[in-house]
This record gives structure tokens, C-alpha cells and sequence, in this order.
């Protein structure tokens, strides 16, 4: 059994199909109907507008019948790349609650961020989910390395 | 992995039992022991104890004619561990992508032949 006292998921998964695709998946919510939803659940979509600022809300049952509403939010969405969501939980109304009224544990909210990139004719998924604070140091300094990155480049190409 | 985390949250669904584990965080005490500090029988606490003990959370050892027991809660962490639930929950739908994405590629060849079989089909006797 796994004991990761951690505070993140990661998953990388290769699918045999054009990133495009990957990404279209995503994208709809007909689309998401059809798959976002773990083996032996039902997902119910409510809302899924797909673009910054846009709502997923969703619900996912399982087959004991326990079931789970989660109000997402998105983040950032780069075409065929990159998407991120911040997921919450939410009452039957669509209230923001927290995971332990919602019977569920862990973090309140949680960052979601997906990456797709084409990798030798196949298509590598990455998924991170993370608590907002750990999200928000790692894209600071992510941020931060690709300025300093650019800044060498720069400096690079003065001196030749 | 579910029934273990059904049986540990039911058995610390109970006041009476969380009671129990906080008496013997950070120390081993006898059944008689854990008993005197409830009102309700020394056998009700023995049942109480059982049922932490059946899902793992106290270990009871015979020393002499006395029954110790032990918290274990390593396993409070593991099973409360949302990490691991979740790295559960997205695998799980990661695999439904992947089955998802196979039957729209093969949906997709089945359309194109069919379309290509029409036009030829309407080329023939030119």
C-alpha cells in the first residue's frame, strides 16, 4: 500500500493517438461525458465551459451509490497543450463546501493542471494535482527560470 | 483497499472508540485499564476494542494473564492518505480516456472507409 504523505499526484500516461486528439477529448462536454469518469462511476455534467474562468461542474457517482459534486474552475488553457483547473466541492445547490462535508478527504481545493506534448509518434500525458500553495511556488519559479532561461539566450547570441 | 478504509472510518465513527485511541496514543494499557475510564461495562469496551482491532488500528498482546493494547496509527495515515486515493480516481479515468480515444480513432477508420467506398462507387460506368 502506498503511504505518499506528499501533497501531490503525479501521472504520466502515453496514448496512442494525435495530440490534437488528446487534447479535443478534453475540450467538450460531450466529449468529457462520455470518458472523464473512473471505471464502475457515472459522471453527470452540469456545466463545462472550456476557457479561462469557465465552470466544470460535475457530478461522480460511484457504484455503492456514494456520490461526489465537484464545482471546477478553469485556470489556463493553451490549444492542444495545456489545461488547468482548480477543483472544489460543492453541495447539490452548487455551494462551495469543503472536502470534509463533502465526505471526502484531503485538500479543500486542488490545482489540476494537465500537459500533452507529442513524444515519438505517440502522445504523453502528464497530470499534476497539487494544493494551490505548492502550484503557485512551482509556477512562480517555473516562470522564473524560463525568464532567466531567455535572458542566457539572449546573452548568448550578443557575444557570437 | 475500500473495505479497509470503510471498516476504519466506521470504527472511528464512534466517540466511545476515538476515546479509546486517544487513551492509548503514546502508550500500551490493559482492557481493564482502558475500561475504568468509561461507564459503560469492561465487555462493552472489550467489544469496542475488538472492533479496532479487526481493522487494524489496535494491536492487543496476551502478557501473563493480562491483554495489552496498542494504537497503531500508521494506519490512520495510510488509509486517510488522498494522494493515493485520487492517484486511484485519476489512473482510473485515464484508463477510460484510453479505451475512449481507441473506439474514436476506430469510429473514425470505419467512417472513412465507408466514404471512400461511396465514392468510388459513384465513379464506376464514368
Amino acid at each position: 500500500m502506498e503511504t505518499t504523505a506528499g501533497k501531490e499526484v503525479n501521472i504520466i500516461r502515453m496514448f496512442d493517438a494525435p495530440s490534437k486528439l488528446v487534447f479535443e477529448a478534453w475540450s467538450s462536454s460531450e466529449h468529457i461525458s462520455k470518458w472523464y469518469v473512473p471505471k464502475g462511476c457515472k459522471t453527470t455534467v452540469y456545466e463545462f465551459e472550456f476557457k479561462p474562468g469557465g465552470i466544470f461542474h460535475h457530478k461522480v457517482k460511484s457504484a455503492h451509490g456514494e456520490g461526489c459534486i465537484f464545482k471546477g474552475e478553469f485556470l489556463e488553457i493553451i490549444e492542444n497543450k495545456k489545461i488547468v483547473y482548480v477543483l472544489r466541492f460543492c453541495d447539490e445547490s452548487g455551494n462551495i463546501i469543503s472536502a470534509a462535508s463533502a465526505k471526502m478527504e484531503g485538500p479543500d481545493e486542488t490545482i489540476v493542471t494537465i500537459t500533452i506534448e507529442d513524444y515519438e509518434g505517440k502522445t504523453k500525458l502528464t497530470l499534476n494535482q497539487t494544493v494551490p500553495e505548492e502550484w503557485a511556488k512551482k509556477n512562480g519559479s517555473y516562470y522564473g527560470w524560463c525568464e532567466i532561461l531567455d535572458n542566457l539566450e539572449e546573452k548568448i547570441k550578443d557575444t557570437h | 483497499m475500500d473495505n479497509l478504509r470503510r471498516d476504519v472510518f466506521q470504527a472511528i465513527a464512534d466517540p466511545n472508540r476515538r476515546t479509546i485511541i486517544s487513551l492509548l496514543a503514546g502508550k500500551k494499557l490493559t482492557i481493564n485499564e482502558v475500561a475504568l475510564n468509561f461507564d459503560v461495562s469492561r465487555p462493552a469496551v472489550s467489544k469496542h476494542i475488538k472492533i479496532l482491532s479487526e481493522c487494524g488500528l489496535v494491536t492487543t498482546t496476551q502478557v501473563g494473564t493480562e491483554k495489552f493494547c496498542e494504537v497503531k496509527l500508521q494506519k490512520l495515515t495510510e488509509v486517510s492518505d488522498w494522494v493515493g486515493q485520487y492517484k486511484k480516481y485519476w489512473t482510473s479515468q485515464l484508463d477510460s480516456l484510453d479505451e475512449y480515444l481507441q473506439k474514436i480513432q476506430k469510429n473514425n477508420k470505419k467512417f472513412k472507409n465507408k466514404k471512400s467506398k461511396k465514392n468510388n462507387n459513384g465513379n464506376n460506368g464514368r
